[in-house]
């Protein structure tokens, strides 16, 4: 099946907005709570998409993480990429999965993310040392049931497939 | 089918990743790169500071008439009180380049050409300490220079596109400055923790005079900063006699996690760079002096 012109530009746009809520300011208190919205939303297109939305993309994503977060080139490109290999390769059960246990596997697949990211800084020696950094894997999982239902919803309507 | 496939795809991209974070971490060839991919993504930077700036558009249109003349009689004093502040300095800066003609050192060097950036609400990733700054390559701005603000030293830039540029904070692991104590003039390096407003002293030995609440402003040996700008106030001395250096933590003067607006510096680099080999060349004659004295004593 192809995508239309809609749906990739809702794509796109969808992954416009992640980056967004990447970059937006929040207060100091809550910094660490900012879930991993791109991966997130490249989960979702992942699942969704039957290969539309692949590493490729996800690699080209985590550039545009790296150059916005000012993080070493191709460190988020790595990490995504690898996130979004995962999540292609366990597609067909995740998509029989109901949503809470979606969340789950995509507590694991973000912890996954931090775990890359922290020895990533471990071995480029700028370790990260705060507990803190694990916080983005709880609230990633926390917010996918709404996020999957929110995209979903929007997918349908404007009948991307 | 597109198993093996997929696998080769991913295998090739993280091949890739690696061979350009290696590239990237000990070569600056991606420096192009990098600077070209920023300016790709600034829009998006721009539009996420826009609402920053029409709370502040509309906070200054709003103010009634009342509150601007409040604020103006205000400013009126304010500026009163720093000429006069300033006019003491200027004399104390002549009475200073005297003296220092007098002991035969060169004067302490200002600054030359001072431009202010505005810090862009934008965040970074929370474990760097980097904010963005709206001027980039384009007006001049270039990797290595100093970035101060009302209250002191901020940083120094680490990446420049051609719209904006990225400040590493103080703060930074990464980032380290030569200072002064202004009390003792002893000398020192200050780098940064992995704490939000704290940096650390390194390798000061247990013995050497330090107080809490001491002022440390930078000493320009590293001729990367400017001499003799507010950088930290000493917080807290631990002194434990089985370790040969103190644990110091200090302050930065600098609002690095609130500030706005900052100052960017273009030293005068050669003169910078003259006086700096001078005061060394003293500082070794003057070691040299006292070692002699010491050994001729013994």
């Amino acid at each position: 099946m192809r995508t239309s012109r809609i749906g990739k530009w809702f794509v796109a746009l969808s992954l416009l907005v992640a980056l967004f809520l990447t970059i937006i300011p929040l207060p100091s208190w809550a910094i660490w709570f900012r879930p991993l919205w791109v991966l997130m939303v490249l989960i979702y297109w992942a699942l969704a998409l039957e290969d539309k939305v692949s590493v490729g993309i996800a690699w080209l994503m985590g550039i545009l993480v790296d150059t916005l977060q000012g993080t070493i080139f191709a460190e988020h490109a790595l990490v995504m990429c690898c996130c979004i290999f995962i999540v292609i390769k366990l597609r067909r059960k995740l998509r029989l999965f109901p949503v809470w246990q979606q969340a789950s596997v995509v507590l694991m697949i973000s912890f996954f993310y931090q775990l890359l990211i922290y020895i990533i800084q471990a071995m480029i020696g700028q370790p990260i040392k705060t507990i803190w950094f694990w916080l983005p894997v709880l609230t990633s999982s926390l917010l996918w049931p709404w996020v999957f239902i929110l995209m979903r919803d929007f997918r349908r309507h404007f009948r991307i497939t | 089918m597109r198993g093996p496939k997929l696998g080769f795809r991913t295998s090739l991209l993280v091949l890739l990743s690696i061979g350009v974070m290696m590239f990237d971490h000990r070569t600056l060839y991606l420096v192009k790169a990098r600077s070209f991919l920023s300016d790709f993504v600034s829009p998006l930077q721009q539009v996420i500071n826009w609402p920053v700036d029409i709370i502040n558009w509309v906070d200054g249109s709003v103010t009634t008439h009342k509150q601007l003349l409040v604020e103006n009689a205000s400013l009126r004093v304010q500026q009163v009180l720093l000429n006069a502040r300033l006019e003491k300095l200027m004399s104390l800066q002549k009475e200073n380049d005297q003296l220092r003609s007098l002991l035969a050192s060169s004067p302490k060097i200002n600054t030359h050409k001072v431009m202010i950036a505005q810090v862009l609400a934008v965040a970074t990733a929370p474990y760097i300490k980097q904010v963005v700054l709206n001027q980039g390559s384009g007006a001049g701005v270039f990797v290595g220079q100093a970035v101060i603000d009302a209250t002191g030293v901020v940083g120094q830039v680490v990446k420049v596109s051609h719209f904006t540029s990225r400040v590493m904070l103080l703060t930074d692991l990464q980032s380290s400055i030569p200072i002064e104590d202004v009390r003792t003039n002893m000398r020192g390096v200050l780098s940064g923790t992995t704490s939000y407003d704290e940096l650390q002293l390194l390798h000061i030995p247990n013995t050497a005079d330090i107080k809490v609440g001491d002022q440390l402003v930078s000493s320009g040996l590293g001729l990367r900063y400017p001499i003799g700008y507010p950088v930290g106030i000493i917080r807290k001395v631990t002194r434990d006699p089985s370790e040969p250096f103190m644990d110091i933590v200090v302050t930065p003067t600098a609002q690095l996690s609130k500030t706005r607006l900052v100052l960017l510096l273009w030293p005068q680099q050669q003169k910078v760079i003259a006086s700096a080999r001078q005061q060394l060349t003293t500082i070794k004659a003057l070691q040299a002096k006292a070692q002699h004295s010491v050994t001729g004593d013994a």
